[in-house]
């Protein structure tokens, strides 16, 4: 109970770029700054994967991320989140091409809780799919178990 | 550390105070400005479903054309996990009012398309009959009639072939890929070169059997599966493949010649005649030797040639339910005696 | 000796990237780069392709610099065709770029001083890049990537409503950066950890080819825009640069850089010409080797082009090729500590998505490790002679 309800407020992000073009990456540094100041809500942002409830995934999974992004992912703790974000997460975008050298979508190497479509999405758009999608996952993975 | 003091020397300037009574949100973050290029909307009923956005997407898959059964209607529909927001199939959607509508891209309305084309449609001046079809069926008015000529205004083209649809004639509109020239013309060089040695081979065999009549027109065919299979290792696309087939196959005619060891008398008569010098005499082993990579097939060894060691044949092709059919017909040229 | 491996994820490093530290005690003698995480294949896909989608692809090439790549590509594109854009295009172009750099250049400052732990001005930092941000989404439609910049021209026109607004937000950003820049100068803790830390000489600079506010704050005066044709006809431009070679001098490079580039922005909109903002412009077969001042430094393109505007082949080399090899070389040798190493680290302003441009693969298509050419020695049996470093050759 008290740990739902404290979740809920203090959510932990850990952003992971796996290739793309910086683009989704400075969008989501610029939630930082204080016009959109991430931290009222809450949220937290980082890169250790050990201390955080839920992965923000952007870019298209290059050669080398294919098994790290699942031991990645793995370093997590439970209850987890995963949020994939912009085209290239979604599905590649612009890279995914006949003689392509990467293999999106992130949802065929980890399991994703939340797309947010874009290339690349607005701050606001993403900080507000982190707030309403995160937490009821982080929820029902609860009840689950 | 440093960042604790930063904070006092603010605390000291008082402007905090100012700041926080002012405090409000920005109002950018809720507004978007006008010209922000979100996702296309589309308005279904203007679409001429020419396939436009497709060819200038830059992310494959992310437009497709659907087809509604009940309303009858074709329009593009948007796949959002793909899109990368670029406008610009918005741009060169070239009804008006524009079908897909973005930020202010929609008002672009330039003279000069710069679509990115994968064919290019060009009249034939031979072929056509001058009927006009193409005229009406072209529904941006890319094709017009002058100078008793039809021309077709590459900057507007949007590539559709619905005058390729249109045109009664054969080959009077010729649809060209322009992506990959170089690998179809590698292809056509296979193909000429596959079918000369198939040819090569057959004739040999045919003349070993009894009843051979050289006068006669020989009739051959020649299947394509193994060629495909190659032909897909060069361009994964069959229809490239085979529109290029085609085209080489309409226009091609080759001559072929069957050099027949057997009859020659090393009289030497054709060495000097070949402008190649791809005939030469072996001195050590006393025989007129041709070799065929050199050879321009000009036929002039055949007609000089007392013995009629060197055959001429004019091969023509047709494609057909994946085979070609091959037509040899033995030269007219008369052999000197 | 002992060796700190440092990433791929790490809270220091904003991209991904494996940092190896050889050091003694807490001195950092020398370091080993390991790219690899970004590959992408931008150039393989850009092949046989026409230029309007390798226009989208080479923006996508990196985020942060997404003006100078196609307006590279397209500059070059139009040099084939022999085709001079009228006046006004130029000095739109020259108004998006230099937005372009602004933005590109705060958010290098502010990654640094987020890297040595000195939020307050990092996070001021970032605000007012969200001005600049603000004025590129209302220009072109988009925050980060424009698609703005097409042969002939521009896509949309920047209208007199515009041009109120973006001295408006300029004054403010000139103010903020004024007074930020004197928090950095005249900090006391600040000038600890940048003055004198990761230096690097004027030699080194040029021989490790350093290139543009990395190899200027180290005393190279050079800037492509020199050379620019619409820089030298209509603004008079001299490149700005300081002796020092430090943390330091890089910083503050940059800092004068957004001054300046807010004084040509000011001077492009006081002498607008009118004219058209497209014109036509076919594309002949041809070849060119173009390079363009990136807000990182040098950028190449070095392509060929078939008829009908189909890149044939295309070569890509990007700025910070070069400046981490300087970087790793030159700057690494004179870090106190390892903390001061990725402060160091993030002052050449690295953009890795758009170094990784090349990956090395065995027969079975799994990545290897590239040490050095010993690889290409293996294979080929001598050594092939080429002065290109692991990073700068193309597959
Ligand atoms: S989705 Fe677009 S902006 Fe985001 S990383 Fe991919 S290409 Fe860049």
């Amino acid at each position: 109970m008290l740990k739902d309800f404290i979740r809920k407020r203090s959510i932990h992000i850990c952003l992971v770029c796996t290739g793309g073009c910086n683009g989704c990456d400075i969008e989501v540094a610029a939630l930082l700054s204080q016009r959109y100041d991430l931290e009222q809500y809450g949220i937290f942002l980082h890169n250790n994967p050990r201390e955080c409830d839920a992965l923000l995934v952007t870019g298209t999974v290059a050669k080398q991320w294919q098994e790290k992004l699942v031991e990645f992912y793995d370093k997590v703790p439970e209850p987890k989140a995963v949020v994939a974000i912009g085209a290239c997460a979604l599905s590649g975008g612009i890279f995914q091409q006949e003689g392509d050298k990467v293999s999106a979508p992130v949802s065929d190497i980890i399991p994703v809780d939340a797309e947010v479509p874009g290339c690349p999405p607005r701050p606001a758009e993403i900080a507000s799919a982190v707030l309403k999608y995160v937490p009821p996952a982080l929820a029902s993975y609860r009840r689950k178990s | 550390m440093s960042s604790a003091i930063w904070y006092l020397y603010e605390i000291a300037r008082k402007k905090w105070v100012d700041r926080f009574v002012e405090a409000k949100t920005e109002p950018e973050i809720a507004e978007i400005p006008s010209r922000f290029r979100d996702f296309p909307e589309v308005q279904k009923e203007l679409c001429i479903s020419c396939g436009a956005c497709i060819f200038s997407c830059p992310s494959p898959g992310a437009i497709k054309l659907v087809r509604d059964e009940e309303e009858e209607l074709i329009f593009p529909v948007i796949d959002v996990t793909k899109c990368i927001r670029c406008g610009f199939c918005v741009e060169v959607c070239p009804t008006e009012p524009k079908t897909l509508v973005t930020g202010e891209n929609y008002l672009i309305m330039e003279e000069y398309q710069i679509l990115p084309k994968e064919k290019v449609y060009i009249a034939d001046e031979y072929l056509c009959i001058k009927c006009k079809k193409c005229v009406e069926a072209c529904n941006i008015g890319a094709i017009s009639f002058h100078n008793n000529m039809i021309v077709i205004d590459q900057s507007k083209c949007v590539s559709c072939g619905d005058c390729i649809n249109a045109c009664p004639v054969k080959g009077a509109i010729k649809e060209i890929f322009i992506l990959n020239i170089d690998e179809q013309k590698e292809i056509i060089k296979t193909i000429t070169k596959d079918l000369e040695n198939y040819i090569n081979v057959e004739i040999e065999k045919m003349r070993k059997e009894p009843g051979f009549d050289p006068e006669k027109i020989i009739k051959m065919e020649y299947p394509l599966e193994e060629f495909m299979e190659m032909g897909r290792s060069i361009i994964p696309n069959e229809e490239i493949i085979i529109s290029t087939l085609e085209k080489v196959t309409d226009r091609l005619k080759m001559n072929i010649i069957i050099w027949d060891e057997k009859l020659c008398n090393n009289c030497r008569l054709c060495v000097n005649e070949c402008p190649m010098g791809a005939i030469s005499y072996d001195e050590e082993q006393g025989k007129v030797r041709r070799d065929p990579r050199e050879c321009l097939r000009c036929s002039i060894c055949h007609q000089t040639c007392p013995f009629g060691v060197p055959e001429l044949y004019v091969a023509r092709f047709l494609l057909k339910d994946e085979k070609i059919l091959i037509t040899l017909k033995p030269s007219r040229l008369l052999i000197r005696d | 000796m002992s060796y700190i491996p440092i990433g791929p994820i790490h809270p220091g490093l904003k991209e991904p990237l494996r940092l190896k530290l050889k050091t003694e005690g807490e001195n950092v003698v020398d370091a080993e780069v390991d790219l690899g995480y970004f590959y992408r294949g931008a150039e393989q896909l850009a092949k046989g392709k026409p230029w309007q989608k390798v226009a989208y692809l080479t923006e996508r090439v990196c985020g942060i610099c997404s003006n100078a790549h196609p307006i590279t590509l397209i500059e070059g594109l139009e040099k084939i065709a022999e085709f001079v854009p009228s006046t006004r295009i130029q000095f739109l172009r020259v108004i998006m770029a230099e937005l372009n750099r602004i933005h590109s250049h705060l958010l290098a400052n502010s990654i640094y001083f987020l890297a040595i732990e000195h939020e307050t001005l990092g996070i001021y930092l970032l605000n007012t890049r969200e001005k600049i941000l603000d004025l590129l989404e209302m220009i072109s439609g988009n925050r980060i990537l424009y698609s703005w910049n097409i042969v002939g021209g521009v896509r949309m026109d920047i209208k007199e409503s515009h041009l109120k607004k973006i001295l408006k937000n300029l004054d403010e950003v000139e103010s903020e950066v004024f007074r930020n820049r004197k928090m950095f100068k005249t900090g006391p803790f600040l000038g600890l950890r940048s003055r004198d830390i990761g230096k690097m000489s004027k030699e080194d600079a040029i021989g490790a080819r350093a290139v543009g506010p990395v190899a200027r704050g180290s005393g190279v005066k050079f800037d492509w825009r020199m050379k620019h044709s619409t820089y030298i006809d209509y603004f008079d431009f001299e490149p700005i640069y300081r002796n020092e070679g430090d943390n330091y001098a890089r910083i503050m490079n940059r800092f004068d850089e957004i001054l300046q580039s807010i004084n040509i922005i000011r001077m492009a909109i006081d002498e607008l010409p009118n004219g058209p903002i497209r014109e036509e412009c076919e594309i002949p077969p041809g070849t060119i080797d173009y390079r363009y001042e990136a807000p990182r430094g040098e950028l190449a393109y070095i392509f060929e082009t078939a008829q009908y505007g189909i890149i044939r082949n295309i070569t890509i080399r990007t700025p910070t090729i070069m400046n981490l090899e300087a970087c790793v070389k030159h700057m690494f040798k004179d870090s106190p500590t390892i903390a001061d190493a990725i402060a160091i680290y993030q002052t050449i302003d690295p953009c890795i998505a758009c170094t990784e441009r090349v990956i090395v693969l065995n027969e079975k298509g799994e990545k290897t490790e590239f040490k050095g050419l010993q690889n290409v020695v293996k294979k080929y049996g001598t050594s092939p002679k080429t002065g290109m470093t692991s990073q700068g050759n193309n597959k």
